[in-house]
């Protein structure tokens, strides 16, 4: 079916569904949702980066003008630490208890400690300041390096490092090693050998809605909780667990969600709201302001990677080394896991072998972003590709085909490729006129690749038809980048109606069947899987009430332009969806269609960008000044959404690559909180972002779609630092490429 | 007759066997089999890791059939932003 | 605290509201007034996502105060369709697919107003400089100011 690119729907570009409440104002967001009687929580956070908590003193709080509830981390049960699956990831609960409310000690600064549910928001933060804590401050640890020293100050005394026989407590929460062939013999086989140390700061999802919760708890122990999540299910599985609660007592509704990129698939206010709500018997709402947000959230693993590449004259590689060291914040599970399966996967390679360690800091806990550890890891690799092709004489798009991996080639995480679009996408990328532009002075080009797994998970999806003929189509994925269009293209394509007779909602998680996150780049990919199977499950009945209708056989029943279609020979006509729909109560009741999956077979995606970047020689300051992201996206439903994902990820990276960072003091606390200091590209750093959508069909799915939300940040950071490279010679190895830096290095030259 | 691959992080519940010959018509099977062999392996795998089968990665199920003659390999479970 | 009484004018209709002295326009239009359209990123003026226009300047809603709308005239992202008629900026987003998740859509569509009503046919470095002050996290920019200048051709074409 894949073959078929004769779509009616799948393929166009129709305005979203949910557009003109987004362009109205009319769109409910997680901080706006109120209800009557509401309280106001608050956050009492960390003044330290490290300390061990001696006692916490709520009592004035409590009683303070306006407060009805105040709580700590006593106030929920204690946890046994228990790796448990919540929905995208295994997290350890006891961890994610004591990240929303700290027991013993506080890890980083902005670690909640203390919450408060006043009848306004400024009386709450009045109570804050009435918590008296008494802290006892321990040596902060903010470098994985130092993390890592025989003699560092250790975050958790009951944390040895998961594999190692030892007794002693280590911040090396786990290690990892994948190995091919022999290293040694093949770096002596070798003409070249490259060795480079690179190291990524701690970087910010950076999505402009802050996390907002409303929760309201019944006296009969039912649980209400809208919120900003790419995963209501989760946060129903998270907020129950932590609370001690029966998930099927808890039920999430998801609000439009304002930007994630993964960090909104975990929680940190919801069980919190709850428990106030429980506490006050008043509805809660929490929202964080900015700074909490940076202080307190998800931000991305820094890292500390270093690969060593050997490669033949001819261009072939012939052994890779990869050190892997991912921060992990405060608690265990940085993303070292993929970003060591990543880092080689692109390429064949006889012989490597890939050590990662999993680091605890004291900053806050990561949190999923985009391909988490993918475009740490590709920065490394894809700069020492690029000055390997350099030493070598060859270009860097022929030096990468020679070795890229294709169907067939067993990835470096261990299975072999299903069929795949690196090689169609670098060609792509040759071909494309940007390529071969001429470029002016102080002016350089670099290219990068990138590599995402995809994943699939579960889904759910039911089409219920009106009585006119019309659809309503509810899953409970939410729609984070117009996935809502999407799923109404794969419906309009498989019944063969109007994209307007569809009206795809997202739902709680009392009236839809069970949804992973929206992470991973799943959504469109599996959710639309279960779509297309729900909707063929309707077909198929539709076809049977027609043919009962007439009196013929069902394999006799075409569905054709969005109506059963009789055999010739009965003499009958055509019966539309709405004949079908209107007569339902007489063939057997209303129709409706669900199905449910748990997804296999995402497709990995792969990305090449071009990237022209221009240097001020005086102030060392790079601007971007062309840009081309090319990627393969299996099969693109609606285009211009998957040009969006490809335009938005590659300017997060090229923010990660110039600008973005977190400085923190020696104390640890964080200098930068606000968007002042932590700068996000904006509308005048920037070109436009040219796209060009490769389409090699994913076999497992049934329109060819891989996921295309990952892959885009992964190539921006090697292609802007090659770039820099090009212009002014000189190669950064460690982000962000900022003027200072960048003039240092112009002038050590 | 299935080829099952054990990376280094999974060697050590097999003291260090890096493959070995299995047979089984499921995931489910798969799993009970390296269970049985050595102790703690299956429940690891299931807790942890993503099967592939032949290069597909195949993720939270344990109903995938798998064809005689297929190729196995375990992976860490993947999630995503 | 005791609390000023307010008369303005929000998108055409007549108001009043109580306010504290230290509200912010913001907080005014989104608690007081559940005017939620208007959204907050930073309440530090540094994200645009509370842009509004007041008496046809383009402001940062979290940094006027609430009680500084006296005697003036608020428009707002509400205001800014005519009835169920989308405003062409509107109707440009939405062809362009200048949004993706739509938190920044708001401020973008006001501001994006008040560049129009400025300079009617804008380049696009002087859309990008005017739009600096309105952080996406999303498109990369791209389809917004493709958006906006599509905008402008279709406004000045009505207006000809
Ligand atoms: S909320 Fe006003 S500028 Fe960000
Ligand atoms: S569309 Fe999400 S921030 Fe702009």
């Amino acid at each position: 079916m894949s073959e078929n690119k004769d779509y009616k729907w799948v393929g166009t570009r129709p305005i979203r569904p949910d557009g003109a409440d987004k362009v109205t104002g009319k769109a409910a967001f997680g901080a706006d949702k109120n209800l009557p009687g509401m309280l106001h929580g608050k956050i009492l956070r960390s003044p330290f980066g490290h300390a061990n908590i001696k006692s916490i003193d709520t009592s004035a709080a409590k009683s303070a003008p306006g407060v009805l509830a105040v709580m700590t981390s006593k106030d929920l049960p204690d946890l046994p630490s228990e790796m448990a699956e919540a929905g995208e990831s295994a997290v350890d609960f006891r961890d994610l208890s004591q990240n929303i409310l700290a027991a013993d000690k506080v890890l980083y600064h902005g670690h909640a400690v203390a919450a408060v549910a006043a009848t306004s928001a400024k009386l709450a933060q009045e109570a804050l300041k009435l918590i008296k804590v008494e802290y006892e401050e321990l040596p902060v640890v903010l470098e994985i390096e130092d993390a890592m020293a025989d003699d560092a100050p250790i975050l958790h005394e009951n944390q040895f490092t998961s594999g190692d026989s030892t007794d002693k407590p280590s911040n090396v929460a786990a290690k990892m090693k994948l190995p091919r062939g022999d290293i040694e013999k093949g770096f002596a086989e070798a003409d070249v050998i490259i060795e480079r140390e690179f190291t990524t700061p701690t970087v910010h999802q950076g999505y402009i809605e802050p996390h907002a919760v409303t929760a309201s708890m019944s006296a009969s122990g039912h649980a209400d909780v809208w919120c900003c999540t790419q995963g209501a299910f989760v946060v129903r599985a998270m907020t129950a667990k932590i609370l001690g609660m029966d998930v099927g007592k808890v039920k999430v509704t998801p609000s439009e969600i304002g930007g994630g990129f993964g960090a909104k698939t975990t929680v940190y206010l919801e069980p919190v709201a709850v428990k106030l709500s429980e506490m006050s018997g008043r509805p809660v709402k929490m929202v964080m302001d900015r700074e909490e947000i940076l202080r307190a959230t998800g931000p991305t693993s820094a890292s500390v990677i270093k690969i060593k590449l050997g490669a033949t004259n001819d261009g072939k590689l012939v052994a890779a080394e990869g050190t892997l060291k991912y921060g992990a914040g405060a608690y265990k599970g940085s993303p070292m896991g993929p970003g060591c399966m990543c880092v080689f996967a692109s390429y064949e390679i006889p012989n490597f072998l890939v050590r990662g360690f999993d680091v605890v800091l004291n900053k806050p806990k990561v949190a999923a972003y985009r391909a988490p550890g993918a475009p740490m890891a590709a920065f490394a690799m894809e700069s020492v590709m690029n000055e390997m092709a350099a030493k070598l004489d060859l270009d860097p798009i022929d030096f990468r085909l020679e070795n890229a991996v294709k169907e067939g080639s067993v990835a470096a995480y261990g299975p072999k490729f299903p069929a795949i679009g690196f090689v169609e996408t670098l060609k792509a990328a040759k071909e494309h006129p940007h390529y071969s532009a001429p470029l002016g002075k102080n002016q350089g080009r670099g290219i990068g690749t990138g590599f995402w797994f995809n994943v699939g998970m579960q889904s759910s999806a039911t089409l219920n038809v009106n009585e006119n003929g019309s659809v309503t189509l509810i899953t409970g994925s939410a729609d984070i980048g117009g996935s809502r269009a999407s799923m109404a293209l794969f419906a309009a394509e498989e019944l063969s109606i109007s994209y307007d007779l569809i009206t795809p909602l997202v739902s709680n998680t009392e009236e839809t069947s069970y949804c992973d996150v929206t992470g991973g780049s799943r959504t469109t990919f599996a959710t639309g899987m279960a779509v297309v199977k729900a909707a063929k499950n309707l077909v198929a009945n539709m076809k049977k009430r027609a043919a009962n209708t007439w009196g013929v056989e069902v394999d006799e029943v075409l569905w054709q332009d969005g109506q059963a279609v009789p055999p010739f020979s009965s003499g009958k006509n055509p019966m539309s969806m709405a004949e079908i729909a209107a007569s339902a109560a007489k063939t057997g009741g209303p129709l409706t269609a669900s199905a449910s999956l748990t997804a296999q077979g995402a497709g990995a995606g792969f990305g090449v960008h071009i990237c022209d970047i221009e240097v001020d020689p005086e102030t060392g300051k790079t601007d971007v000044i062309r840009y081309t992201a090319i990627q393969d996206a299996g099969k693109a439903i609606h285009p211009s959404y998957v040009e969006g994902q490809y335009q938005g990820g590659a300017v997060q990276g090229i923010g990660w690559a110039l600008n973005e960072e977190y400085v923190y003091n020696d104390k640890g606390v964080l200098q930068n909180f606000g968007f002042l200091d932590y700068r996000m590209p904006v509308a005048n750093d920037l070109p436009m972002i040219d796209t060009v959508i490769v389409e090699v069909p994913n076999p497992a799915h049934p329109y060819g779609v891989r996921g295309v939300g990952e892959t885009p940040i992964v190539p921006p950071l090697a292609a802007v630092a090659e770039a820099v490279n090009n212009a002014v010679g000189v190669r950064i190895c460690d982000l962000p490429i900022s003027p200072p830096r960048l003039l240092a290095a112009i002038d050590a030259k | 007759m299935l080829q099952v691959d054990l990376s280094v992080d999974l060697q050590q519940f097999s003291s260090g066997l890096e493959s070995l010959q299995v047979e089984a018509a499921n995931i489910r099977e798969l799993l009970e089999q390296l269970d049985l062999r050595f102790p703690g392996l299956g429940k690891k795998i299931e807790k942890d890791m993503a099967v592939t089968i032949n290069g597909v990665i195949y993720q939270d199920t344990l109903i995938e059939p798998i064809e005689d003659g297929s190729e196995i390999y375990f992976i860490p479970k993947i999630g995503g932003g | 605290m005791s609390k000023t009484h307010v008369t303005t004018t929000i998108n055409g209709d007549a108001v009043e509201y109580l306010c504290e002295p230290d509200q912010s326009m913001l907080e005014v239009l989104r608690d007081n007034l559940e005017l939620t359209g208007t959204k907050e990123g930073c309440a530090t003026g540094d994200c645009g996502a509370c842009s509004v226009s007041l008496d046809g300047r383009l402001v940062c809603s979290c940094l006027v105060l609430g009680v500084e709308a006296e005697g003036k005239q608020i428009e707002t992202i509400e205001g800014i369709a005519n009835g169920s008629e989308l405003h062409p900026i509107q109707q440009k987003f939405l062809e362009n697919a200048a949004l993706q998740c739509g938190i920044c859509t708001p401020g973008f569509i006001v501001a994006t107003k008040a560049l129009l009503a400025k300079n009617p046919d804008p380049t696009e470095e002087e859309a990008r400089y005017f739009l600096a002050g309105n952080l996406c996290r999303c498109t990369g920019y791209d389809k917004i100011i493709r958006a906006v200048l599509d905008a402008a051709a279709e406004m000045r074409g009505a207006a000809s």
